[in-house]
């Protein structure tokens, strides 16, 4: 594939449809969004980019967790390690917050009409949407450098606007620097930013020639998610007596999850804006709003590291795209854990990311199927989404310790590191009761794996650490109780006509 | 080997009531490493078995089952009181710290003759609340050094004689033998009866109406057919009903001490004193209200707040243990610990989300996490922290607790957090979670996946859901839902961790220590803190894990073994502090010889810089920006919040033991109204010196802070009264929720309430008049029979045999 080089600033400008004018350098060409295919219905075409919108949000959730999860905060100089967890912080705050983004997408979906989609697979890499080929990557210069690229505003100009004069000019050499590190990465067709995406599901569901009133499904309003079922906490405190706005966090530990219902094409179009100001489109955030954007996290973060942390060996020495495909099988461009050991946590992993996009597919579906006002089984699915979440970022942990090759190896020795690999489906099966077997039978894959590595005769058990083990013990604990509790529902699924919680 | 000092340890023991013969034996908990999220498995400990006669221990053996209740043959059921044991340890050379022994004794020229004891214990239960010192009730053994039993009884002015007694329990030294040659004495608490006024049946009757023939048709008839009072059987009718206690009402006090007629109990009427004089008296009002045993029988709250007496105590006491030993020059050592009585620990597998323990490492320790501290152990009280709270959460109604409608019925109506909330704040009643997600078994599995991820190794990432210590009178959404959730703190608002234990998970999760840490330490202080800490959690041979701090409430409203609150009150110099709140009740004698004005009725509403109180806040939909109003009503416009004495306090124990700190108080009296701070020139600044919190370099607590029978005052009288009405949410402690917890076929939590009569597995909601649900009389009359403990979250009265410690690979 054939490599661009841009010039400096260049990628940041505009140009959606045609040539705009830039201050700075002149007319710039960049390539537009590809139109809507004629034969395509609005409607389809805003499905259609809601879904690339929700694979998109995923995809760059699961590159910033896998960038945060290579860093060490655990060893070196205590002031070292401080400045490190918060680089890994600003990763995950922007993590949880595309979590955000991702659900508000499929509430766009629900309000629309669309299925919701939490998969990412059914998009080829190279996707023109993309901002760049999805690849899991260490924390380093050049992956911070795609991230704020990927958050980077489509217009520097307005962006540099809003800074404060004295910092335009850190600002301008750092665009700079993205542009040189992005510059010969970015690879043709991927000339896309985040913003471009929103900007055109925004232009085409505030234009009611495109969608029409009609279109807009206000009776999903209580299907959705919500931030009072999702957002944990997330967000400003609240202002104290005798202040005039929330108190000031550091931004450090500032988080805001976005998650917004919504049942018209206003509360749509707020929607947008505000996930837009939070993360790629800073111009569209309110004016009171001083929350840093993702783009403004990251830059800050590059900032940080370029100017610290470069030299410190405060990243594990993980791949660039770790596969449990075994190496002969593996497709180019991927790292195969070799170690059998870690190999089995790596497969453990996964099973656990499936487990939380079932169970996440399967929250939107039941949500159609209980009393939203009553405790229910779609409360117990979500708590369990969570719980996932906390999986993922122990064995992430975990997996980061451990060797990525079996053997003595030279120098740093190379890590294992979590895969992110997709199932072969997150489809759910029509009936309700298949649904629970479905969460069963990942949970047995998951059971079968523990029961492996605790094998006290067995090959893995000696390498386990302590905390390893009791990770393990404690998890299969919670596993063996979820199977039997889903038994009870499936029992009485099936006792009541199979088809409803 | 010299002796230089001695140490009773523990410092602080707790027993517990139970009429059966036999105290209950020794058992410690553990985690099973094969299944860490099942409850703890009870295992029997070494047990010591003494002659009642001799004082000697005859027997030392571990049982395979621990009971905790006797089933005698006619069906009487007993609960096994649980009897510490308290042991001497020298201080010697080097600084150790060696248990007293005859031969160590012998050594120095004694012999265990030489060992005297002495014990005061009290009930101020009553005292507390009338303002009469009349209506104290205590009991002080002479010095002994005898090993016979002593019996703790109970005598009070009021009482109909000075024969009349309640007896509290009794003290016995351990006579050294060859096997056991320790110096040791063991409290054994009382039975856990009720004692009350001596009334003859003509005074009964023309206070309380006829009593009930039985005949359903003949009682409708009675003019006065009211329910029946129980009245104490003669042997326990001694305290002269005349004298205030029966028929006291805090909000319509009479002039105290006069006499009281039958009349008096019958009729409407006002106060007798007016003024100043009835805000003093009102101010005795305990947190939460009238926590004594009422007719008509109710929590005042439901009555127009009316809630007379019915003149009743219970046996439980607190108080002080004092060993004396003579040396042979001369030299006179003495020591002393505290002991209480309390209810039973009818959890005894798990332990409360705060406890005793966890107040007193913070006071030890200071509110951060030491600079010494090790990550491992900081990590493992982190891990800890989470254990205890998913213990707690198996014992709650989730769905109940949280203010969801039970069967459409109005949540109002239940005893809950968010109910409270309603009342206290007067505005509607919200529920804290969506009610869609509020269920025990759904919250308790996501707790543990918390719990699993650190044992993984994952740090902590929720610190920001954690409720700080003055963030209790956050009622928006944002800060009802902060951890803990749904359960009361001593302040009345929702329960906070200790800074201590908040700043552990802080410190594993790399985020700021609040408040924040001063840069400097002082050394050796911290050297002295390890020799207390190591005291205070010391583990005396017999001792079950329930006599211990760690099994007992921490600094909660009011507590059930204690109550901790009472133990600021006179962290001042000069002042008393009513527990909870920021009332100045009385002055010190000492606040002459250092100048002080009379405080009394002033508020202190800052010491060092640090408010004493938070504003309570609510949500509002009038202003974007910042989204919140403050939850003011009348009688307290500004919605002001006094914050617990023990996280309110400990950065200045921490930092000012010893030294004077500057002080805010209210220009003017205040006594019956909040107030908040406005700035330095509109109220009045005092200087007070802060006083040691622990006895010179032990860990016994100042005998100045709280005298015996002053850290139970402002527990219920009685004690039962706890489990009917407290609003306090215990879960896990003494006082357990939601048990017989099971999924049912939608994937939901099914069980009973632990204080439903009949178990169907239908979780029956509290709501005070429900006739299936444990009643005051049911508790006064056969607590041990309805108190049912819970092993492994079921009814089970005996520990299923453990299996031999197994420690894995």
């Amino acid at each position: 594939m054939r490599k661009i080089k841009l010039d400096h600033l260049r990628f940041l400008s505009k140009r959606r449809r045609g040539k705009v004018k830039d201050a700075a350098d002149g007319e710039l060409d960049i390539r537009p969004l590809p139109d809507k295919p004629d034969e395509m219905t609005w409607r389809d075409y805003l499905i259609m980019l809601l879904h690339i919108g929700a694979e998109l949000e995923h995809g760059l959730m699961v590159q910033y967790l896998y960038a945060a999860y290579s860093l060490d905060d655990q060893t070196g100089p205590a002031a070292r390690r401080r400045k490190v967890a918060e680089w890994r912080n600003a990763l995950l705050i922007v993590a949880k917050e595309e979590m955000g983004h991702l659900l508000t997408v499929q509430n766009l979906l629900c309000l629309i009409g669309g299925p919701v989609c939490f998969d990412r697979s059914h998009f080829p890499a190279d996707t023109p949407y993309l901002p760049f080929p999805f690849r899991l990557e260490p924390f380093s210069t050049r992956s911070l450098a795609l991230y704020v690229y990927a958050e980077a505003p489509e217009s520097w100009q307005r962006l540099l606007r809003t800074r404060k004069k004295e910092l335009r000019k850190q600002f301008a050499d750092d665009l700079k620097m993205v542009d040189q590190l992005v510059g010969d990465e970015v690879r043709d067709g991927h000339a896309h930013t985040v913003g471009q995406l929103y900007e055109r599901i925004r232009d085409i569901i505030s234009d009611p020639d495109k969608i029409p009133d009609a279109d807009f499904r206000a009776d999903t309003y209580a299907h959705q998610a919500s931030w009072d079922d999702w957002g944990r906490g997330y967000a400003p405190p609240p202002a104290r007596p005798g202040e005039t706005a929330p108190p000031e966090v550091p931004v450090a530990e500032r988080s805001n999850i976005l998650i917004m219902q919504m049942a018209t094409r206003t509360e749509a179009i707020a929607a947008l804006n505000e996930i837009g100001g939070q993360g790629e489109v800073p111009h569209l955030k309110l004016d009171r709003d001083d929350e840093p954007s993702h783009f403004d996290r990251f830059l800050r973060v590059l900032d940080r590291f370029q100017s610290e942390g470069r030299k410190w060996n405060v990243v594990h020495n993980v791949p660039v795209n770790p596969t449990t495909i075994a190496p002969e099988e593996k497709p180019e461009g991927w790292v195969s854990i070799e170690d059998k050991t870690s190999l089995l946590w790596a497969t453990l992993f996964n099973y656990r990311y499936r487990a939380l996009l079932t169970y996440l597919t399967h929250t939107f579906r039941l949500a159609r199927l209980v009393d939203t006002q009553e405790p229910n089984a779609r409360g117990a699915v979500m708590h369990k989404i969570f719980g996932e979440m906390y999986n993922i970022k122990a064995i992430s942990g975990i997996l980061v310790r451990r060797p990525l090759k079996d053997g003595p190896t030279k120098g740093k020795p190379a890590c294992a590191a979590p895969p992110f690999e997709l199932p072969y489906t997150i489809e759910l099966p029509s009936d309700e009761p298949d649904c629970w077997r479905r969460h069963q039978d990942i949970l047995s894959a998951s059971l079968d794996i523990c029961k492996a590595l605790l094998r006290e005769a067995g090959p893995h058990f000696a390498g386990l650490t302590d905390a390893e083990k009791k990770y393990l013990r404690t998890l299969q604990q919670l596993d063996e109780k979820a199977f039997a509790w889903m038994d009870l529902i499936v029992t009485g699924l099936l006792r009541n006509g199979g088809h409803t919680t | 080997m010299k002796i230089k000092a001695l140490r009773i340890l523990p410092p602080i023991a707790i027993g517990r009531l139970g009429s059966a013969s036999e105290p209950l034996v020794n058992y410690e908990i553990e985690e099973d490493p094969q299944h860490p999220l099942d409850f703890h498995r009870v295992k029997g400990a070494t047990t010591f078995v003494v002659d009642p006669g001799t004082g000697e221990i005859v027997k030392a053996f571990t049982p395979k089952t621990i009971s905790f209740k006797e089933v005698e043959a006619d069906g009487t059921e007993r609960i096994r009181p649980v009897a510490p044991f308290l042991e001497v340890w020298a201080l010697v050379d080097r600084d150790q710290l060696v248990p007293l022994t005859v031969d160590l004794l012998r050594k120095n020229g004694l012999k265990p003759a030489d060992v005297k004891w002495q014990v005061t214990v009290a009930n101020r239960k009553v005292s507390r609340r009338t303002a009469n010192k009349d209506d104290e009730v205590s009991a002080k053994t002479p010095v002994f050094s005898t090993h016979e039993a002593r019996r703790l009884e109970g005598h009070c002015k009021n009482f109909i004689s000075d024969k009349a007694s309640i007896y509290f329990g009794r003290v016995q030294f351990i006579k050294p033998t060859e096997e056991h040659p320790e110096i040791r004495l063991r409290f054994t608490p009382g039975p856990g009866d009720i004692y009350g006024p001596n009334l003859t049946d003509d005074e009964a009757r023309s206070i309380y109406g006829p009593k009930p023939t039985g005949d359903v048709a003949q009682d409708k008839k009675q003019k006065k057919a009211k329910p029946p009072v129980w009245i104490p059987p003669r042997e326990r009718a001694i305290y002269d009903w005349r004298k205030g206690w029966l028929g006291f009402e805090n909000f319509k006090p009479i002039k105290p001490k006069r006499a009281r007629k039958p009349s008096d109990l019958t009729e409407v009427g006002e106060p007798e004193v007016k003024g100043v004089e009835l805000e003093r008296l009102q101010a005795r009002e305990t947190l939460p209200p009238s926590l004594y045993s009422l007719v008509p029988p109710g929590p005042c709250w439901l009555n127009d707040n009316v809630a007379v007496s019915r003149g009743y105590f219970d046996d439980t006491c607190d108080g002080i243990v004092e060993v004396r030993l003579k040396l042979k020059s001369g030299k006179k050592l003495e020591a002393a610990a505290r002991i209480s009585s309390g209810p039973p620990a009818v959890v005894p597998d798990t332990v409360f989300l705060r406890t005793l323990r966890d107040d007193l490492e913070q006071v030890i320790y200071g509110p951060w996490v030491p600079p010494g501290e090790k990550e491992e152990a900081t990590r493992d009280r982190a891990l800890n922290i989470i254990r205890r709270a998913f213990d707690a959460v198996r014992f709650l109604n989730v769905a109940v607790m949280n203010g969801n409608p039970v069967n459409g019925r109005k949540p109002l109506d239940f005893d809950t957090m968010p109910a409270e909330e309603a009342f206290d704040v007067q505005r509607m009643m919200r529920p804290v979670v969506p009610e869609r997600t509020a269920d025990t078994l759904m919250i308790m599995n996501l707790h543990q996946q918390v719990y699993a991820a650190l044992q993984g190794g994952a740090a902590p990432w929720f610190a920001h859901v954690l409720r700080l210590p003055t963030e209790v009178g956050d009622f928006t959404d944002h800060g009802r839902r902060k951890m803990p959730a749904m359960m009361c703190g001593a302040d009345g608002g929702y329960l906070a961790l200790t800074y201590r234990q908040i700043n552990a998970i802080l410190r594993c999760s790399g985020l700021p220590l609040q408040p924040k840490h001063p840069k400097k330490q002082d050394k050796r202080a911290g050297l002295i803190a390890r020799n207390r800490f190591e005291q205070i959690t010391h583990v005396a041979a017999g001792n079950p894990v329930n006599s211990r701090l760690e099994m007992s409430v921490g600094n909660c409203t009011p507590g059930l073994e204690m109550d901790f609150r009472a133990v600021w009150r006179r962290l001042f110099e000069g002042i008393v502090l009513r527990e909870y709140d920021n009332l100045v009740t009385e002055m010190d004698p000492s606040a002459r010889a250092a100048g002080l004005p009379n405080l009394a009725g002033h508020r202190l509403l800052r010491v060092n810089g640090e408010n004493m109180f938070t504003q309570m806040i609510g949500p509002s939909p009038a202003n974007t920006r910042t989204r919140t109003t403050v939850l003011g009503f009348t009688g307290n416009p500004d919605g002001v919040a006094p914050l617990e004495w023990s996280n309110a306090l400990a950065r200045v124990l921490h930092e000012s033991v010893g030294k004077t700190v500057t002080c805010y108080f209210t220009k003017t009296p205040v006594w019956s109204e909040q107030a908040l701070w406005e700035s330095e020139a509109s109220h009045l600044k005092v200087s007070l010196k802060v006083r040691p919190f622990f006895e010179d370099d032990t860990a016994m607590i100042s005998r100045v802070l709280a005298k015996p029978g002053e850290l139970t005052q402002g527990l219920c009288s009685p004690w039962q009264n706890d489990y009917r009405e407290c609003s306090c949410y215990y879960w896990a402690s003494a006082r357990p929720d939601f048990v017989n917890v099971q999924p049912d076929e939608a994937g939901l939590s099914v069980g009973d309430n632990w204080m439903q009569k009949e178990r169907t597995g239908d979780y029956v909601p509290d709501d005070y008049v429900d006739s299936r649900l444990l009643n005051y009389d049911d508790l006064f009359l056969e607590w041990e029979k309805f108190l049912r403990f819970q092993i492994g979250g079921v009814d089970q009265d005996k520990s299923p045999p453990a299996p031999p410690s197994a420690s894995l690979k």
